[in-house]
């Protein structure tokens, strides 16, 4: 027996006291804010959570649209986001001068652009001469309706009344929206996000589609790092709508229409399928009155249905090189499942242990040691959460190194984490990382808001944002080690290169 | 009865909607409650350091942020990347008692961070601990302040991130675009566009970072802002036994470097790109001051123009147009030297001068024309409505009192700057605008595909920049003394003679059977090759590929290509490198490095693939030519050379290392038969002779482009 049990009776007690003290503190550091934390739901479906945080007069309103890019099929992909844009341009109140006279307006723009679209699709393309006579109609469609427009009248409102943070995102999983006012104006709030949901009107449809194309072409197109997640997101999935890029393809940016994103709102923007989370200098029983008497006015729809395709599991390895204009990167991902998973902790733990600060694993062995990076990580939550995501890896290899230098090293540390536990100082330092993370978040109302509408609309209770802490204090060097084991496989991988033009 | 229910129904009903307002604008809101503002706690401590205390107790945090007066604007331009380099490598390379890497450990462990950062007018520190852990956190601020160890290696690791920053510098359209533009608007010497190249990178040294942290890092230079959860007189104390220890540097202080307005370009620029499209435009000029008088006009006027929803060219360009995803305008003016105004979209490339005129059309109307009532008013709102938001954190707070005590400005600045926007009037917009956007001093910096853009109306003449990254140059030599040029020539008048003498000075052609291996991302791939080329400097490649046979000539202007798919030219920087690469052939240097122009300098001893060897650098200033030759001194043979290569067509740059072995002869010249090649380090390539042949006797039409 090389080894006494002495030490090791010693270290399990150690281990355990950390497990306990972490335990007793994040009670502590945590049951104030849980406390504050106030939850309905309208008759209507429209979920709210309320925290009353009363250190500046001011509040942030996030709603969590549970609709993202991973909505979409062929032909209308970018539309998650076309919505979120649309979702600026008004209501039948906001944004026009005369919503009767506007409304048949939009009919003719909508008919001419159909119009374009149905002679285009002709076999051949069309004649010409037609085409060019129905964009002139279309062109004089839209000048007319927009004689209607009151400009960003929607935005200015919030501005003009001391809004701060105006802004709103799409992504795989989800559509979000967001602003900051001074509190006791709280009520613009509830005019505007129901009036946005209530009786939208998608004004400047075609014009706003040209925005899109824009800035798809700011983010991806004109760019050899965006291409590049595009293609590789694209061959990581072969059946969920998660390989689709969220801008959209530019076919479908040009030839959606105004009757798709109706379509589109009726569908996935009923108030079952809304979270909103008010953070601020608020009163929860005023906030719940505001909310019926607002937001109330909506009729329920049906949730809609759960996405029907499942990612099948990759049993070949893929791999692209994309060659163009910019210095090499590497990624590599694994399939992994959903947020939903029990072993949710043990990914951010192995997450956390390879990327976390400059002692972390992967900037120790490809930055410091080895010298094959300038930077490396590997994290969860791309493309989504709400479906099975990835294990994504990225590294950006230091001059003179190769993708394949900084990938063999990566894989070295995977090799690692499957061969060896981690360390049990290693597994303290990503709990202590998250309980800091979390005291840290409570200081902002725009992110608390939107990390309890996250964890309500994806998992159901807001709570298991914080009971995530507990869930991550139980993660063993055995779990992760496990975890690993079962992810990092070769025939899970895939992995994509930016080569410069010429390699 | 049933009818009096309905009835009272429809009643309620119609109660409950009309509760809720037609019109936002009937919307009436409670007073707001009241804006509390923490007490600031400011003193100085004896050692000249200033110090801001605010109490926080919402989370069990505590938060630190201190500003030191060093930056890039006062780094030597020879040694850009001073300032970021020392800031980075104090906290990496830790302290003689805290070494680096433990501090990683320990800090990641806690949950904590403390970081230092080099700015452009002033440099940074920060502390983020829970509270527990605020004088561990706060010993090792004042310890890294004070003691940087600086370690050669993690100086090393960070020149590394900084050369890898170098070479990504243009992966990027809108880095490239806002970079240039910069440089263009405050000239490239000018100290607000410290620009780190591969030359000052590589001329920092450690001394230079020493030098630089007596220089700068004193307590006179600092101020120090903390709060969070602690009671003010014991966090004061401890501030005060960790760097309130810190002895005065009696260094002086460093002064403002002025802006160079002079220096500004004027007209239109263009970085042209082609894997772009999209392009970037911006019109700009170098302005003034927060503290100028019409500061607040500017800033109303901007706001109007270009600032948030319902701005005119958010209006026009992005919303009514739909030409545009980014689009707007703002001025940027600085605390204590001259800011800069700009306007700047975002376009397809087949709509750039329609984007830009569409800009300049607003810019001029609103020089010409009064804005409205609304519009002023909305342009108010949403600068003045907000003030909440400026009080709703303690660390916003602090650290603008810090910042004005930076730059010298009263505390009460904020006030004094909405009270200055109230008073805008819309003459003053008018005038503002009239007298700053003066069209004569724009500068216009176009950033795209640039043989696609459409037709400007105007006749815009647009001016290239190159925009190239610099290419490292070789390591700095010692300067060449009477010593060492006579011992450089004798070593090489040696190898010529090793090499064959006469033969070598006589040489006129070559032709060779080679196999090239090249090693790439796909691993190593050989080509078979045969290379023909003359004294002049003409050559010809032959290649065989799996997709068929390629030439590459180059007749001494041109480099050409013929493949399957037919003949090209190739771009001029190809030539350019074909000329460097004939100059740069060993019988090529045997022959010319003692004729005019040319200086042979000894290097002295070095190992070469384990072998002892003695360096010789062959320059020539005129033909842009630096190639180091390695001389066997046992035999007087060639063992390798080594030259640095700009990159491009897919190598990185950096030194190419070649080494020579079995060395033989052909008709009386000695050449090497294979040659390895290694690129920063790692192998890159090999070069194996099958066949040579020399003074065949070749047709100078051999080099010229075929017709087909």
């Amino acid at each position: 027996m090389p080894i006494p049990s002495f030490p090791r009776t010693i270290f399990i007690r150690f281990a355990l006291a950390i497990v306990l003290s972490l335990a007793a503190q994040a009670q502590d550091d945590f049951k104030d804010v849980m406390s504050r934390v106030q939850e309905f739901t309208l008759d209507n479906g429209w979920r709210f959570i309320v925290v009353e945080r009363h250190q500046a007069p001011v509040a942030s309103f996030y709603t969590y649209a549970d609709v993202g890019s991973a909505q979409e099929v062929k032909g209308i992909t970018g539309l998650a986001h076309m919505f979120e844009h649309m979702a600026f341009k008004g209501t039948r109140k906001i944004g026009t001068k005369d919503y009767t006279q506007e409304k048949e307006a939009l009919e003719r723009v909508d008919r001419a652009f159909q119009a374009i679209q149905a002679e285009k699709q002709k076999t051949g393309g069309g004649d010409p001469k037609r085409v060019q006579s129905l964009e002139q109609e279309f062109k004089s469609a839209e000048a007319a309706a927009g004689e209607f427009v009151v400009a960003n009248e929607f935005g200015q409102i919030i501005e003009r009344s001391g809004g701060r943070g105006l802004n709103a995102s799409t992504s795989y999983d989800k559509t979000d929206y967001f602003f900051s006012l001074p509190s006791n104006s709280a009520e613009l709030w509830f005019y505007l996000e129901s009036e946005r949901f209530y009786q939208p009107v998608f004004r400047e449809f075609y014009k706003e589609a040209g925005v899109v194309r824009e800035e798809r072409r700011m983010r991806t197109e004109s760019s050899p790092q965006g291409r590049l997640i595009e293609e590789f997101t694209a061959a990581a999935y072969k059946a969920h709508p998660y390989g689709e890029p969220v801008v959209g393809h530019m076919s479908d940016l040009e030839s959606f229409t105004r009757a798709d994103a109706t379509e589109f709102f009726q569908k996935y923007y009923g108030p079952g399928n809304l979270v909103s989370v008010i953070v601020g200098d608020v009163s929860s029983a005023k906030i719940k009155a505001l909310a019926e008497k607002y937001m109330g006015r909506i009729a329920a729809r049906p949730v809609p249905p759960p996405l029907r395709t499942v990612e099948p599991p990759q049993t070949v390895e893929r791999r692209l090189i994309l060659r163009g204009k910019a210095q090499r990167i590497a990624y590599m991902g694994y399939h992994k499942p959903s947020i939903l998973d029990p072993d949710l902790a043990v990914y951010e733990a192995l997450s956390s242990i390879l990327s976390d600060g400059r002692s972390s694993r992967l900037h120790q062995a490809l930055v410091q040691k080895q010298k094959v990076a300038v930077a490396a990580a590997g994290f969860t939550g791309f493309p989504g959460q709400k479906y099975p995501g990835l294990f994504l890896f990225g590294a950006i290899p230091s001059p003179g190194k190769t993708n394949e230098d900084v990938e063999k090293a990566m894989l070295g540390e995977i090799k690692r984490l499957i061969d060896e536990p981690v360390s049990a100082e290693e597994l303290e330092g990503v709990k202590n990382r998250a309980r800091a993370g979390l005291i840290n978040l409570l200081g902002n109302n725009t992110s608390m808001a939107s990390q309890l509408a996250e964890w309500k609309a994806l998992t159901g209770d807001w709570r298991n944002l914080f009971r995530f802490l507990d869930k991550l204090n139980a993660v063993t060097p055995q779990d992760v080690q496990r975890v690993a084991k079962e992810t990092f496989k070769d025939s899970n991988r895939t992995v994509a290169f930016l080569e410069p033009e010429g390699n | 009865m049933t009818r009096l229910l309905a009835l009272l129904a429809l009643a309620a009903a119609s109660a409950s909607a009309q509760a809720i307002p037609d019109t936002y604008k009937d919307l009436k809101f409670p007073p707001l409650n009241p804006i509390r503002i923490p007490r600031v706690d400011r003193s100085v401590l004896p050692n000249g350091m200033t110090l801001f205390l605010v109490e926080d107790k919402e989370l069990p945090l505590v938060r630190a942020r201190a500003i030191i007066r060093t930056g890039t604007r006062w780094e030597p331009i020879e040694k850009a990347g001073l300032a970021s380099t020392t800031l980075r490598v104090m906290r990496t390379g830790g302290t003689p008692q805290r070494k680096g890497d433990d501090l990683d450990k320990e800090l990641d462990r806690l949950a904590a961070s403390v970081e230092t950062f080099a700015g452009e007018d002033s440099s940074g520190a920060s502390i983020f601990v829970l509270k527990e852990d605020a004088p561990k956190g706060l010993e090792i601020l004042a310890d890294i302040l004070r003691n940087p160890a600086f370690p050669q290696d993690k100086i090393d690791l960070s020149k590394t991130a900084t050369r890898a920053g170098i070479a990504r510098r243009n992966d990027n359209a809108h880095g490239i675009h806002s970079r240039e533009g910069a440089r263009l608007l405050y000239g490239k010497n000018s100290p607000y566009t410290r620009q780190v190249e591969y030359a000052t990178i590589d001329s920092i040294s450690r001394d230079d970072l020493l030098a630089f942290h007596k220089q700068y890092f004193q307590p006179e230079n600092v101020i120090l802002g903390v709060w969070g959860d602690f009671d003010a007189k014991a966090m004061k104390d401890l501030v005060t036994r960790t760097l309130g220890a810190w002895p005065k540097g009696n260094q002086p202080r460093p002064q403002t470097p002025a802006v160079d307005k002079s220096a500004q370009a004027t007209g239109a620029y263009l970085l042209n790109k082609d894997d772009v499209n999209q392009s970037n435009i911006s019109i700009s000029l170098l302005l003034g001051r927060r503290d100028d008088p019409d500061y607040h006009a500017m800033v109303v006027m901007s706001q109007i123009l270009g600032g948030g929803f319902g701005s005119r060219l958010f209006n026009e360009v992005r919303t009514n147009a739909g030409l545009a995803y980014g689009v707007g305008a703002g001025y940027r003016a600085e605390y204590d030297h001259a800011g800069y105004w700009s306007a700047s979209a975002g376009t397809k490339t087949e709509t750039t001068m329609k984007a830009l005129e569409m800009v300049r059309k607003e810019i001029s109307k609103i020089r010409t024309e009064d804005v409205t009532a609304d519009e002023l008013q909305r342009a108010k709102d949403g600068l003045l409505k907000g003030e909440a938001f400026d009080y709703d954190s303690t660390s916003k707070i602090i650290g603008r009192l810090m910042d004005f005590e930076y730059y010298g400005y009263p505390s009460d600045f904020l006030a004094r700057f909405r009270a200055g926007v109230e008073k805008v009037n819309i003459a003053d917009v008018k005038r503002v605008a009239a007298k700053y956007l003066d069209e004569s001093r724009f500068l216009t910096v176009i950033l795209g595909k640039a043989a696609e853009f459409d037709k400007s109306s105007t006749d815009l003449k647009l001016t290239e920049v190159d925009y190239a990254i610099p290419p490292p140059k070789a390591a700095a030599v010692a300067a060449p003394t009477g010593e060492t040029t006579a011992k450089g020539v004798a070593l090489l008048t040696k190898a010529r003679q090793a090499h064959g003498g006469d033969a070598v000075s006589n040489l006129k052609d070559y032709a060779l059977k080679l196999d090239i291996a090249r090693v790439g991302p796909q691993g190593e791939m050989t080509m078979q090759a045969e290379a023909v080329g003359t004294a002049a400097g003409k050559s010809l490649m032959k290649l065989v590929l799996p997709m068929g046979r390629i030439e590459q000539g180059f007749d001494g202007n041109i480099v050409w290509m013929r493949s399957p798919q037919g003949v090209q030219v190739a771009p001029a920087a190809m030539a350019e490198r074909a000329r460097q690469s004939n100059l740069r052939e060993i019988l090529t240097l045997l022959r010319n490095f003692d004729q005019p122009g040319y200086s042979a300098q000894a290097l002295g001893a070095s190992k070469l693939g384990g072998k002892d060897v003695e360096g010789v650098l062959v320059s020539n200033a005129a033909l842009k030519l630096e190639t180091k030759l390695f001389v066997d001194p046992a035999t007087g043979l060639l063992a390798g050379k080594s030259y640095m290569d700009e990159g491009g067509m897919g190598s990185p740059p950096g030194e190419r290392v070649e080494t020579f072995s079995d060395i033989r002869d052909v008709q009386g010249v000695k050449m090497p038969f294979l040659v390895v090649v290694t690129t920063g380090g790692q192998k890159s390539g090999q070069q194996t002779i099958k066949e040579a042949k020399i003074n065949q006797g070749v047709n100078d039409d051999a080099f010229q482009k075929p017709s087909n």
